[in-house]
């Protein structure tokens, strides 16, 4: 984990959202949707943050972007601390940093047109000129892949394809090192999914970018990441380089995971172990391990303390005692 | 950058769109299918003409149709009946040559009073809502977008001092109420100012304790307000005030605003969790930008739709006051009043009760009808679909 | 459809056509769709939204609203019986009792102010006397029947109090509740995690191999679709684009359709090189593109294919396949299995 470009470096991340209850909204308990969370993401890598919905990585993604404050923890971008920074002081930052998401129905201003949707990122970073501004919406429309004679259309005049592809146009205005992409993929058809899939890979590969790549799917995320890290209600559980996590999984909430999996050719990733029950709520969980009430190799101490991360080897760390 | 294109062509340039059509073409589409929609737009359309006609006609020292000519032997003449030539004097002449709409207990002409009664009503209707959609967006949108926000002890203590202070000293003891003011400001200058020294100390946590959140604190407030039966709220605010139509319009306004503050609050806080607002915050667009540019046009359809019926509450409530005799003053005219005034001859001159209470019926039962089709109009479920 | 007779099919979908019409436009979800379930057998319909998948299954129920529905064409043959002329109370008698549906959703499909136990009550009484204790005994084996835990105290559960996974599980024990011949699946694994879906696609296999019963099982998700099917039909803008047991669909695919489709799977075996993508998107079911509705997408497309319609091709062993170009192309070079054995018995 000591490379030289690693471009944002998330340490003991924590976010936990409060439940209010009565007439006066008295805070009853916390959530904690993220729970000491650790990656690094190297420049123009991808790295896959994987899990089952509800375990807290979309929080990550809005954390790490100061769209949410975080609790504790740090943020580094660049070797500077952006934890602290005021509204004010995130500007220059914002640029750095971008995001796009998984409803292509909901990313979109309904009553703006896709260029004025593209030309608010423009906007912000303080481009001047009008024409100016239509010229570059109009190389970054076609730079995704929109006839840039689109660009007067509304939302509801493109299919989710389309719409995915402004929602990327948007983010790349204000030429951004590193983008979230939170489920980009999961609510488009397939044929359409890899043409996403693709452009992200070659957008990648001309503009350099870094990715925080979210999915719940496995296939998706064994594409496209370099680095994988599988959360578990607020924790990750392991992290490895995709290689590495798919042929030798060491916590068995990865092996299960991998086990489900259906793929194309009838056999899935990895067989043997199947979890029993669903995913716990992350409201006041019990301590110990996340995974207590769904691993089949739960012991006394796994629900009595928290398991730290176990370095297997350079790049794996794994949060499972047992296994080491 | 244009041998960008060429990169990134992986696939055909120009994908089928869907076919275009504009947001106006879509609306007249779809108004057109909603007849009854249709009818009270048409209806609206000629009210707002009738009433601008009116303003025009009866208003200037010698109007083209005087509302407030008393002619003593033609009164309570029926509608379309010929002004006896003989006992008026040619200025008392109705212009028309005919009694339109009948004259009433003073021999005054019922169709210019019910004229200038049209731009009361309409005034009334759209100034009244003007102020209420203003409050209650502005209320919503603090609600629903501060609305995390927590409120300290401090902040309260001033606010009541100031709110106590503005009401003393408009309606009952000026010097209080000034004094009350300017505590509040001095306590507010005090607590900047002393809450680092008092940092620590019980006082600190005192005066400084977060107490309620802004949403909590404004949604409180609509309960109250929604607690009043509001007719009568209003008939006390205006026994109190000196009678005029701006007070009136005013106080109508301000009471009917927590409608709007909860449809725009309820808009703005599932706006503010959808993507295309996160997008544009990740952007670094500014919050002002936010809320007016990607916010509030989204949140406007709902209400368009109860301001539309807003308008024909409000222009029955002015009548019900007018009716009451707490409405407009006398000498002008109002749809209210000239049914007040008819109500005595109900049976001797039907047509003095009947002609204002059918104008009302149709401009409230138009705005009403207006309204339900806009609301279908602009629910985008059926917009979406073929 | 040289099937007809044949008492081993249970559902026999023919020439189905359906159109939804608003105005002057006329939305053409469906053109002669033909598809057959076998006793014992589990149907995959896959395709891409708006492809008329889910369609077809709400007209096996006669669920289509007419207004602004519209069926000028096909039958549907359940058990003989052609679907499309029964009356309102033969279909209610059919709905749960021999034909029942499972939903995508399970936090709408279920009613939130009905405990679990009065809602799959109701799915027996509906088409059977049962009462008191016997009732209850019933609805804890199907809850036990659907993997449960403790069933009985489940019972006096409130949707909300349920986890998504056991919602879906309850839906299923709701559709069996009559044990019905034939199961349609809407997407029913679409709203859950990975874990939750390969638990219910587990189930749908016990309960099937149990029961006996034939599964309609509708997707978008081809790995989903090699977990479950026996046999497969590929839809594409309101037509069957290709058929055929799932081997052959997954190895040997004879439409430039299914190819693209599993050629774009992004895996981590791929990973390094681009993805195959189907280019355009899916044509307005209102603006369909005349000849093969796929040929403005397809890389094998020659002239004709935008001319005329294409005829379902036989590649054998009861593969078909709508494209003539691929076959004709393909022939020569032998890819193409010939005609051996009897259908259907060995996967």
């Amino acid at each position: 984990m000591t490379t030289n470009n690693i471009m944002l470096r998330s340490t003991g991340l924590k976010k936990y959202f409060p439940v209010r209850r009565g007439f006066l909204q008295r805070v009853v308990g916390w959530i904690k949707a993220v729970d000491g969370v650790d990656f690094d993401i190297e420049q123009a890598k991808t790295l896959g943050l994987v899990g089952e919905s509800g375990c807290g990585k979309s929080t990550v993604g809005r954390l790490i972007l100061k769209l949410l404050e975080p609790d504790e923890g740090k943020i580094i971008y660049k070797s500077k601390d952006i934890t602290h920074l005021s509204q004010n002081e995130l500007t220059p930052f914002r640029k750095e940093m971008q995001i796009i998401f998984q409803d292509p129905f909901g990313s979109l201003n309904p009553r703006m047109t896709a260029g004025q949707s593209v030309e608010e990122g423009l906007r912000a970073v303080g481009m001047k000129g009008r024409r100016e501004r239509k010229e570059r919406v109009r190389e970054l429309l076609q730079m995704v892949g929109i006839p840039a004679s689109a660009a007067d259309r509304f939302p509801h005049e493109f299919s989710g394809g389309q719409r995915q592809r402004i929602g990327i146009a948007r983010a790349l205005s204000v030429e951004p090192s590193l983008i979230v992409c939170d489920e980009p993929v999961s609510a488009l058809d397939v044929s359409i999914q890899a043409q996403i899939i693709n452009l992200l890979k070659e957008l990648q590969a001309r503009l350099g970018l870094g990715y925080l790549f979210i999915s719940h799917d496995l296939n998706v995320v064994g594409y496209m990441s370099d680095m994988v890290a599988v959360m578990y209600l607020g924790h990750i559980m392991e992290y490895a380089p995709t290689d590495e996590l798919f042929d030798h999984p060491l916590h068995p909430y990865t092996f299960a995971l991998l086990s489900a999996v259906p793929a194309a050719n009838g056999t899935p990733l990895k067989q043997g172990l199947e979890l029993r029950g669903e995913v716990p709520s992350a409201f006041n969980p019990p301590p110990g391990c996340k995974f207590q009430a769904r691993c089949p190799l739960a012991e006394d101490r796994c629900r009595r303390t928290e398991i730290p991360f176990y370095e297997i080897n350079q790049n794996h760390l794994v949060r499972c005692w047992k296994v080491v | 950058m244009n041998t960008d294109k060429k990169e990134f062509a992986a696939f055909p340039e120009e994908e089928a769109l869907v076919p275009s059509r504009s947001r106006a073409q879509e609306f007249f589409r779809l108004l057109n299918k909603n007849r009854l929609a249709f009818a009270g737009l048409a209806i609206f359309i000629l009210f707002f003409l009738t009433a601008v006609a009116g303003l025009v006609l009866t208003s200037g020292t010698k109007p083209v149709l005087d509302p407030a000519l008393v002619r003593l032997p033609e009164k309570l003449r029926p509608p379309l009946s010929r002004p006896n030539l003989q006992v008026l004097r040619p200025e008392q002449i109705p212009r028309l040559g005919i009694y339109l709409l009948g004259t009433d207990d003073l021999g005054r002409d019922v169709f210019a009073r019910m004229l200038q009664g049209a731009w009361v009503s309409l005034t009334v209707g759209f100034v009244a809502v003007g102020i209420s959609v203003v409050v209650g967006i502005f209320m919503g949108g603090i609600a629903g977008y501060f609305g995390q926000e927590q409120i300290r002890a401090d902040r309260i203590l001033v606010l009541i001092l100031l709110f106590l202070g503005i009401g003393l000293a408009f309606l009952a003891h000026p010097s209080l109420g000034i004094l009350l003011f300017a505590l509040g400001i001095c306590l507010w200058i005090l607590c900047g100012r002393a809450k680092l020294r008092l940092e620590g100390s019980p006082w600190a946590r005192f005066l400084f304790a977060e107490t309620i959140s802004v949403d909590t604190l404004i949604m409180r407030l609509v309960d109250i307000m929604l607690c009043f039966p509001s007719f009568f709220l209003i008939l006390t605010v205006v026994a109190l005030l000196p009678a005029s139509i701006y007070n009136i319009m005013i106080v109508i306004g301000l009471t009917s605003w927590m409608g709007t503050t909860r449809f725009v609050r309820a808009e703005f806080l599932s706006l503010r969790e959808q993507d295309f607002v996160t997008a544009a915050k990740a952007l670094g667009v500014s919050k002002w930008r936010i809320i007016f540019r990607h916010m509030i046009p989204n949140a406007m359809a709902p209400v368009l739709v109860s301001a539309t019926i807003g308008i024909a509450t409000a222009i029955l409530t002015e009548a019900g006051l007018s009716f009451l005799g707490f409405g407009v003053p006398p000498p002008h005219a109002t749809w209210g009043n000239i049914l007040s005034d008819g109500k005595r001859f109900i049976f001797d001159a039907p047509w003095l009760t009947f002609e204002p209470g059918l104008a009302i019926l149709i401009v409230v039962l138009s705005f009403n009808l207006f309204g339900e089709g806009l609301r279908d109009i602009l629910n985008p479920k059926l917009r979406e679909r073929y | 459809m040289q099937g007809v007779l044949d008492k081993s099919i249970l559902l026999s979908v023919q020439e189905l056509t359906v159109n939804f019409r608003a105005e002057a436009i006329v939305a053409r979800a469906l053109e002669g769709v033909s598809y057959e379930v076998r006793q014992g057998e589990t149907v995959c319909l896959v395709g891409e939204s708006g492809c008329g998948k889910t369609v077809s299954a709400l007209a096996i129920l006669g669920l289509i609203p007419q207004p602004p529905g519209e069926i000028p064409g096909g039958r549907i043959l359940f058990m003989g019986q052609n679907i499309l002329e029964l009356s309102e109370e033969e279909l209610q008698n059919l709905r749960g009792n021999h034909i029942a549906m499972v939903f995508q959703e399970p936090m709408t499909s279920l009613n939130p102010v009905f405990t679990v136990g009065e809602q799959i009550g109701e799915a027996i009484t509906a088409h059977q006397k049962v009462e008191g204790d016997e009732l209850r005994e019933r609805c804890i084996r199907l809850l036990k029947d659907v993997g449960i835990p403790s069933p009985a105290e489940r019972l006096k559960d409130y949707p909300h109090q349920l986890s998504g996974g056991q919602r879906q599980r309850v839906m299923i024990a709701m559709a069996l509740a009559c044990s019905p011949q034939l199961v349609i699946a809407d997407e029913p694994t679409t709203a859950l995690d990975v874990t939750i879906q390969k638990q219910i696609l587990d189930l749908f296999k016990t309960l099937k191999s149990k029961k006996g019963m034939s599964l309609l099982y509708i997707t978008h998700d081809l790995n989903v679709v090699a977990n479950i099917a026996d046999r497969v039909y590929v839809m594409y803008a309101g037509i069957i684009t290709e058929q055929g047991k799932k081997r052959d669909i997954f190895q040997n695919p004879c439409h430039p359709y299914t190819r693209g489709l599993i050629a774009s799977l992004p895996a981590r075996s791929k990973r390094g090189e681009a993805l195959h993508s189907i280019p355009g998107t899916v044509p307005d079911p209102a603006y369909k593109p005349r000849g093969c509705p796929f040929h403005p997408r397809c890389t094998y497309a020659v002239k004709k294919c935008s001319e005329e319609f294409p005829e379902m091709l036989d590649c054998g062993d009861g593969h078909l396949s709508r494209c003539p170009v691929v076959l004709s192309s393909e022939r020569k070079t032998n890819t193409i299995r010939t005609h051996e054995g009897p259908h259907y018995s060995d996967l």
